[in-house]
């Protein structure tokens, strides 16, 4: 737009008549006024009430999101009207808190129109890059003592780990590597505590986990992690601890980029950058899940997964030849070696490929844990 | 606190009322504006505020020094001095002790640039002080003038970058609180609140992020349009800090320059240079191109002068290679577009060249600017890449997204006459009406924009 600094040298139009500033302020007042209670008689809690504070590290675009604890514009994200003490419920509407990382952010988003179809609200509350390991930079404890008793949800789905697995400062100061048995121990008591607050008066709480990654010194961290998360989860019977790491891995139990979906066929479930954030499809995977769980707890039923077809003849699933693959690329995607996929297929090398060709993605290895889709009962509609 | 929230317009509230009850006495009202400067400042970080006050001690003694020293060898090494002092204080908070931060995740990465916010600005303001001293433009001014044409917190976060003699001849005068320019402030308080809290963040969200963050998902077009997008938020992030910035001073009587002249609809590179981020543009074209000779120094030389400014620029946004890239690529179209087209004369290519130009700016500009944006070269090249793939899906591209995008750049085109009449009609109507403008204006951005209030992409520089 146009500055307006000066005035045009030739004037078209009577000139702008210039106002007092008592006027001003008068305007100003009355403008407030009027915005204010606009806002308070709508009951909106969505006013601009405050800044993100910049010595939390602020909110300060990253390269891969600037929405940061606004969430996406489906979800109803929330920063509760400071002058209100409770943000107010719909009668027997069930509320949903999902809070956590960017990874939180992917799984609420998806996780939103099924609660839609239960007839479940969901507040979502991510912020890009934090956890709970670095408090310094957003602290997640002070947040949820906030949120919490202000939206008291009948259900709390947290989602960490994604940036969590780096150097901590442990209470006397010194800051431990992960592979460090002091990592393990200050991160379970972080996880320890917000799961004890979480789960106070019997509010239901739902951990979800992580997902392994691609890169084998984030995945290694990754994996102690994990232990940390089902150790402290074991203990306490109230938390339903999610798991996405078998759910997201190929048949030999590690990094998959393409899964086998619950309907049966192979689908990329990361995003194309890290070889770790979950893409849509994978999120809405996990938020199948998810949902199930908030379904058993507020007693109103989630979508069934859907049938998965396609587990037969040894296969756990197909995966749909696409332009431009070859054996080994599809393997490498599935995750598995090219020799296990042509022996599912029970063909050679050469076997040409076709564009919509469906291959038989291998079942998983004894032993291994991977959520495989259950096999449905009907036949497959090709 | 940022400029657009609720908590900042109480503090600018008092302000105004404080200022324009001190005018008659010009030394109290400039030490009142110079106070609520510092506690601005402190706000965000009390430390920053000895900061202020150091690179201010050091742009008196410098300007005084170099003022003094003109037309004696002296001269020189009080300029070396000068240009020195405020770049050593950019370069130690940029890249000093929080630089050794472990950077570990982005968050890291982040707070260590973010601080602190806006220190670019001052140091250009000093540098180009300190350079219009030297070359008899103005003469160094009293300490508290001084003082003040660093912090004036209006600009003190995200520019506009202020010149010396644009700024402190207004000091000295006389202002009537009968006449403000009430209209045209409001106007550009409310267009910067809605470009910078309302449209900024919904083609970051909508468009932008997504597809930056995952370019394989997306689209020929969409990742076109996601080019396009992120240059259409940052115009709106600095044009819109800048309607603020200018709007709050007009407010206090102050005029300052904007630092968005529609470039978006500019009809070559040139041109677009020209009219983008002016008063940052300006301080790179009079501190470094001029210095190395400017056009003075003929057709070839004046060539490399221009690349060399924009390869400075580059480094001045950061350390990364996207970031230096992104000002080579940018000074070597510039030097390309001169060297097949000639140099530009002040009104641009006209006619059938204006036409011609326009759209094809637009499009070069979009694809260079993504450097900017992307964390890596592997992004960038992924992304560029996915522009031949012209079947992927586009469903982020709604009615809604593509219209905005329009607006936004079809506006540049109405000229500023336009605007003028539209202050004209806005300060004839009563108050009543005005105030409900006020509100409506304010409503509408609480309601669309973001919950809570993020700091513009650009103070990551």
């Amino acid at each position: 737009m146009a500055s307006s600094d000066s005035p045009p040298a030739h004037r078209r139009y009577p000139r702008t008549r210039p106002s007092s500033a008592a006027h001003v302020a008068l305007v100003g007042l009355l403008g407030f006024g009027l915005f204010g209670a606009a806002s308070f008689l709508d009951g909106s809690d969505e006013t601009v009430v405050e800044a993100a504070p910049v010595d939390d590290g602020g909110t300060a675009p990253t390269t891969d999101a600037t929405a940061t604890s606004t969430g996406s514009a489906t979800a109803a994200a929330s920063t509760p009207d400071t002058t209100a003490l409770t943000v107010p419920k719909q009668e027997g509407v069930p509320r949903v808190y999902t809070a956590g990382d960017s990874t939180a952010g992917g799984l609420g988003t998806l996780l939103e129109p099924f609660l839609v179809e239960m007839g479940v609200e969901q507040r979502l509350d991510y912020k890009v890059s934090s956890g709970l390991t670095r408090d310094d930079f957003y602290s997640w404890p002070d947040r949820l003592r906030e949120q919490v008793p202000m939206l008291d949800p009948e259900v709390v789905v947290v989602m960490f780990g994604g940036n969590d697995a780096q150097p901590i400062e442990l209470p006397d100061g010194r800051k431990v590597n992960v592979d460090a048995p002091e990592w393990a121990e200050e991160y379970g008591r972080r996880v320890g505590e917000t799961m004890d607050y979480l789960s106070e008066g019997g509010r239901a709480v739902i951990w979800v986990g992580v997902t392994s990654a691609e890169p084998d010194s984030f995945n290694d961290r990754l994996v102690v992690l994990r232990d940390v998360l089902l150790a402290q989860a074991a203990t306490r019977p109230q938390i339903s601890f999610v798991d996405p790491w078998p759910l997201f891995n190929g048949p030999d139990g590690t990094f998959a980029e393409y899964v086998v979906d619950d309907d049966g066929e192979a689908k990329s479930m990361r995003s194309a950058d890290d070889g770790f954030h979950l893409n849509p499809t994978g999120a809405e995977r996990l938020a199948r899940r998810v949902a199930v769980e908030i379904g058993e707890v507020t007693g109103k039923p989630a979508p069934p997964l859907p049938e998965n077809p396609w587990a037969i003849d040894g296969a756990s699933g197909v995966y749909k030849v696409q332009p431009g693959d070859a054996w080994a690329l599809i393997a490498r995607r599935l995750g598995v070696s090219t020799e296990v996929l042509l022996e599912t297929n029970g063909v050679t090398a050469d076997e040409p490929l076709y564009v919509d060709d469906l291959v038989k993605v291998p079942t998983p290895i004894t032993g291994i844990e991977v959520i495989s889709p259950v096999p449905s009962t009907s036949p497959p509609t090709t | 606190m940022l400029y657009p929230t609720i908590a900042f317009a109480g503090f600018f509230a008092v302000v105004f009322v404080g200022s324009w009850l001190l005018r008659p006495s010009a030394a109290v009202w400039k030490l009142f504006l110079l106070a609520a400067s510092y506690v601005f400042y402190a706000w965000w970080e009390p430390w920053w505020c000895l900061v202020l006050l150091g690179l201010t001690l050091a742009t008196q003694v410098l300007s005084t020094g170099v003022h003094r020293s003109r037309g004696t060898p002296a001269a020189r090494l009080w300029l070396a001095a000068a240009v020195a002092v405020p770049v050593t204080t950019l370069a130690v908070v940029k890249y000093g002790p929080q630089a050794d931060l472990e950077i570990v995740t982005s968050a890291d990465r982040i707070v260590a640039v973010l601080i602190p916010v806006g220190i670019s600005y001052l140091s250009f303001q000093s540098v180009l002080f300190v350079l219009d001293v030297h070359r008899g433009r103005v003469r160094p001014a009293k300490l508290v003038d001084t003082g003040l044409f660093l912090a004036f917190f209006p600009r003190l976060l995200a520019g506009p970058v202020v010149r010396a003699d644009e700024f402190l001849p207004q000091l000295r005068r006389r202002q009537d609180p009968r006449h403000l320019e009430a209209a045209p402030a409001m106007r550009l308080i409310a267009t910067g609140l809605v470009k910078a809290l309302v449209i900024s963040n919904y083609l970051a969200v909508e468009l932008v992020d997504p597809v930056f963050a995952a370019p394989a998902d997306h689209g020929a077009l969409t990742v076109l349009a996601a080019s396009l997008g992120f240059l259409v938020q940052l115009y709106c992030d600095i044009g819109g800090y800048a309607d603020l910035a200018v709007g709050m001073a007009l407010l206090l009587g102050l005029r300052l320059r904007h630092d968005m002249a529609s470039p978006l609809v500019a009809g070559s590179l040139q041109q677009f240079w020209g009219r983008w981020h002016v008063t940052v543009g300006r301080f790179f074209r009079e501190s470094v191109f001029t210095s190395l000779g400017g056009e003075r120094t003929g057709g070839g030389g004046a060539m490399a002068n221009v690349f060399i400014t924009f390869v400075v620029m580059g480094l001045w946004l950061g350390d990364a290679v996207t970031l230096v890239l992104f000002g080579a690529v940018s000074g070597a179209l510039v030097v390309a577009e001169r060297a097949v087209l000639g140099v530009e004369g002040p009104e641009g290519p006209m006619g059938l060249r204006r036409v011609v130009g326009t759209p094809v700016t637009l499009l070069v500009v979009s694809l260079s600017f993504v450097l900017l944006r992307v964390g890596s070269l592997d992004q960038a090249t992924e992304l560029l890449g996915r522009l031949t793939d012209l079947g992927g899906p586009n469903d982020l591209l709604t009615p809604l997204l593509l219209a905005t995008l329009a607006t936004v750049v079809l506006l540049q085109a109405v000229p500023g006459d336009v605007w003028s009449g539209v202050d004209t009609v806005l300060s004839r109507t009563p108050i009543v009406v005005q105030a409900v403008t006020l509100a409506a204006v304010l409503y509408l951005v609480a309601r669309l924009g973001p919950a809570e209030v993020v700091p513009p992409f650009q103070l990551r520089f």
